[in-house]
């Protein structure tokens, strides 16, 4: 099933069709789509290949039998969340360090309509927000304004950034995560103040 | 400057398996890497992958490992549909007995009733 019409379906498209064929075939497609990001996810947490590949699977499964009880609507957000939760109790059996992240975490119900208010929220407000930018990045801490200009502004790889600043590449992604998560957050309170 | 910026509200797709072990690999020009470090600034699920991934020491072996997943998890899949399906016979094939068990006992009933008047 090679086709490249099937390789275009949503994921709920898939889960679809396996829901009225059970041809596991849908689910083969689905499988190729994030079983190196649940692999890489599961090295994250875990840092052992073995327990990672069990895990995959596990979650996989499991995602698949749960399908029909909840309405899912952003699969990705929702593997994801299961993924790391599954992780995270993995840990905690061996180790309580990871029990509060968890904690912070719970899935459930929430998590749907939270997305989307985002996604709206965001669309709505860019232009308005992109006026503020300037006075937004001097908000960020230094490390974080330097990496976004970097990254941002004079379009540099991680590596060159890592080269540049000398922090590891992980300390260059973060920052950068981070400070693109908190201009957004600048931004948005800023237009908000205005209008 | 507000131009530049832009690239913080794209929203990218995510990163697909062979680019992503390009990635790692280092085998991608500037303008795929550039895509793909412009999408992990923006998505959790695959900045924590690329973490991940990047601590296999065979990276090579990779996509093998997934193929074999794959299989196992189809396998898996189809065993239990397999085992779906027999129980739907077997219930199906009770509900049929149960009927024409019904129906024989009904006639033999109403001929028994009509052969005593
Ligand atoms: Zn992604």
């Amino acid at each position: 099933m090679n086709y490249p019409s099937y390789q275009n379906l949503t994921d709920l498209e898939l889960l679809q069709r396996y829901k009225s064929d059970s041809n596991s075939e849908w689910i083969g497609i689905l499988f190729d789509r994030y079983a190196i990001l649940l692999l890489g996810l599961c090295m994250k947490y875990l840092k052992n290949e073995e327990d990672a590949r069990d895990s995959v699977q596990h979650i996989f499964l499991k995602v698949l039998s749960d399908v029909h009880k909840h309405e899912v609507q952003h699969f990705k957000a929702w593997i994801y969340q299961v993924a790391k939760n599954h992780c995270l109790m993995q840990l905690r059996k061996t180790n309580t360090r990871y029990s509060k992240e968890l904690d912070e975490n719970t899935m459930g119900g929430a998590l749907e309509p939270e997305l989307e208010k985002e996604a709206k929220a965001e669309k709505e407000q860019k232009d308005l927000m992109l006026e503020n930018m300037q006075e937004a990045m001097s908000m960020l801490n230094l490390e974080q304004q330097a990496c976004v200009k970097l990254f941002y502004l004079d379009k540099r790889s991680y590596q060159e950034i890592a080269d540049d600043t000398g922090y590891s590449l992980l300390q260059v992604k973060s920052y950068i995560q981070n400070g693109k998560r908190n201009l957004k957050l600048l931004l948005e309170k800023y237009s908000k103040n205005k209008r | 400057m507000n131009d530049n910026f832009r690239d913080i509200f794209v929203e990218t797709n995510c990163i697909p398996q062979q680019e992503l072990l390009d990635y790692l690999q280092d085998n991608l020009g500037p303008d795929d890497r550039r895509r793909v470090e412009t999408h992990l600034a923006d998505c959790e699920f695959c900045s924590d992958a690329l973490e991940g991934l990047s601590a296999i020491t065979e990276k090579e072996k990779i996509p093998g490992v997934i193929r074999q997943m794959k299989w196992n998890v189809l396998q898996n899949l189809r065993r239990k549909n397999r085992k779906k399906r027999k129980l739907e016979f077997y219930t199906s094939l009770v509900v049929i007995t149960l009927v024409i068990l019904f129906v024989a006992l009904a006639c033999f009933w109403i001929y028994h009733f009509v052969s005593k008047r």
